[in-house]
């Protein structure tokens, strides 16, 4: 191979480089954009699955926070109808329906034919509050919580009427 | 440092070397900061062996041309010169090394250029003749431009519109040399001592000047320290064009030396170095193969660099992605409770649902944490009994709720359906025409629902 020869061959072979440079390049600028845009895409969607996992330890912390409970199931109604001062329900129904984990799902729905709505919500306060917890100390069994009121005033006295509350609670279902 | 062709510029350290009748007068150039340091060597002494040196082939071994190219090109001039200077010579260019000097914009249509050139056997006798004293030069320069531009850069010129010519006295040769204010003119031989032929030749430069006028004289060569011979060439010649400066250059032998020295070292106007085509010097030619390879082997990093550049780019970008694809499937599948097939706004909606599921099922484990829906009902009660409402009908669930009843004021109906609304429910006002007892009805539901 004469040097012009071998000289040409090297500059063909840089300039073919420089070439192959220039147009992997530009196509990788292209490409990067692109690659922007859906990353961009991807950051957004990893966002929101972020917020589905917030949510979902938000269940489990709460499931967790039940099971570490002392206590299994919750106060028994019938005690705290039972106590002085309370209104006496003129009907009450009650079921139960199994949970996810070994739990159970207490509803009970009482209904007041004619009762101060101040009186029942009262008793309904303490209700939800008979969890065991005293001042300064953790509650040690799961709570009753109002879920559904339906009041009806009464025509002739004002604060009174027909009042159905419903009542849940869960239980662990080997506390019984 | 600025390079211009006909120079040895990559070199720091050159000699420039005059060869006046086999006994070599050499001066040693050395660049610093833009100047050059010159320092004759004692008569004799030559250059040491590998040092760069600088050559001429006489004026009477040589000749210029002035070429008028009809581009306006720099570029596209240069490539007609050679053809133009053929057409002007009686014999083929082939048998001549040439170099044309730069090409400077005239302001017309065309490029002016001047050619220095030297018939082969001419150059190869002045290379042997080097060769000789132990001498191989790295440029064979013109003489007549080498004296021109020295006697410009060390005689200054009384007056820029004034001829000037140069005569150089050497004990085998004698030129003048003739130009007009920058311009450089011509360059004639004459034999040594020839008063006459001088006479002949000064008029023949000087008519081609554009007449006589003033007239600049400069001696040089080691025949113008010679009283006698100077004063019998200097008489007649300044007798006829006599009236303007006539100067005697310092250190007159060594004039030529100086001038090699300085142009190969220094860029600037009318640089010649003859040493081309089969004369080329093999420094020179092993720096142009270098330069060559060296520009390819720049050119080759800079592809690879380009190249790898956007490779890196790429790696990264990908990485990036699959960090985020990564976290993206664990959380999804921390969030749905098992490992997800579906991928992207699939996984979501797939993680949605089953968390919906999950959440619906669990709903009792959430009230227990949550505020008590009692709270609200009293928010309910107090409101309404501050703004005067008298609530008929309650209905309410942690998502839903229904109140009717009447109010004083049409506008103390809308106190409920704010307050709904800031405790969560989004809730709509209907009113309607007030009663007998002048009571505005009112009802909230929830938006959708019908509770």
């Amino acid at each position: 191979m004469t040097e012009r020869h071998w000289r040409s061959a090297v500059w063909s072979a840089a300039l073919g480089v420089l070439l192959i440079g220039a147009v992997l390049g530009w196509r990788t600028r292209t490409d990067l954009r692109a690659h922007a845009r859906r990353l961009e895409r991807k950051r957004e969607e990893l966002a929101e699955a972020r917020a589905l996992y917030a949510r979902r330890a938000g269940l489990e912390a709460a499931a967790a926070a039940l099971r570490a409970l002392p206590d299994g199931h919750p106060a028994p109604l019938d005690g705290l109808l039972a106590a002085p001062g309370a209104q006496k329900p003129d009907d009450s129904r009650e079921e139960a329906a199994a949970a996810p984990g070994g739990w159970r799902v207490w509803r009970h729905e009482l209904v007041f034919r004619d009762a101060p709505l101040a009186d029942v919500m009262d008793w309904v306060c303490r209700a939800e509050a008979a969890n065991g917890s005293a001042a300064g100390r953790a509650p040690v069994r799961p709570p009753w919580r109002l879920e559904r009121l339906a009041f009806t005033a009464s025509p002739r006295a004002p604060g009174r009427g027909r009042i159905v509350v419903a009542l849940e609670a869960v239980e662990r279902e080997d506390a019984r | 440092m600025k390079t211009s062709p006909g120079t040895v510029s990559w070199r720091r350290v050159c000699y420039g070397v005059d060869l006046q009748a086999g006994a070599p007068v050499a001066v040693r150039g050395e660049r610093a900061g833009g100047r050059v340091r010159l320092k004759a060597l004692p008569s004799g002494e030559r250059p040491p062996a590998g040092a760069a040196c600088a050559c001429a082939v006489a004026v009477g071994e040589s000749f210029t041309r002035r070429i008028e190219s009809p581009l306006a090109s720099a570029r596209k001039a240069r490539k007609v010169l050679p053809t133009l200077l053929d057409i002007q010579l009686p014999f083929p260019l082939e048998s001549c090394v040439t170099m044309f000097t730069d090409t400077p914009e005239s302001g017309t249509d065309k490029r002016e250029a001047l050619a220095a050139a030297a018939r082969l056997p001419n150059a190869r006798r002045a290379l042997e003749a080097c060769a000789a004293q132990g001498i191989d030069p790295l440029a064979l320069d013109h003489e007549g431009l080498a004296l021109w531009t020295q006697s410009r850069r060390e005689v200054p010129a009384a007056d820029e519109t004034a001829v000037r010519v140069v005569a150089s006295l050497e004990a085998d040769r004698a030129a003048l040399v003739v130009g007009r204010g920058a311009r450089y003119l011509n360059a004639r031989a004459f034999r040594p001592g020839d008063a006459a032929q001088a006479l002949r030749l000064a008029r023949a430069q000087l008519d081609q000047a554009g007449g006589p006028g003033a007239v600049e004289w400069v001696w040089a060569g080691s025949g113008a320290a010679d009283t006698a011979r100077l004063a019998a060439l200097r008489g007649p010649l300044e007798a006829e064009w006599g009236g303007g400066p006539s100067t005697v250059v310092r250190e007159p032998g060594a004039f030529l030396a100086r001038a090699l020295a300085t142009r190969a070292l220094l860029p600037g106007p009318l640089r010649c170095n003859l040493r081309t085509g089969p004369l080329a010097h093999p420094a020179q030619e092993r720096r142009a193969r270098r330069l060559g390879v060296t520009a390819a082997g720049l050119v080759l990093a800079a592809g690879l660099v380009l190249a790898g550049s956007a490779a890196a780019a790429r790696l990264i970008a990908a990485r990036r992605e699959a960090r985020v694809d990564h976290v993206f499937r664990n959380t999804i599948d921390a969030a749905a409770g098992y490992a997800v097939s579906a991928r992207g706004a699939d996984a979501l909606r797939v993680a949605r649902a089953e968390l919906d599921r999950a959440a619906a099922a669990r709903r009792p484990f959430l009230a227990a944490f949550r505020p008590s829906l009692a709270d609200t009902a009293a928010a309910v009660a107090a409101t309404a009994a501050q703004h005067g409402l008298t609530i008929e009908q309650l209905t309410l669930t942690r998502d839903t709720a229904r109140v009717d009843g009447t109010g004083g004021e049409w506008a103390a109906c809308e106190a409920l359906p704010a307050r709904l609304a800031a405790l969560g429910y989004a809730v709509t006002l209907d009113r309607r025409e007030a009663l007998v007892d002048e009571r505005i009805p009112f009802s909230i539901t929830t938006e959708g629902g019908d509770d």
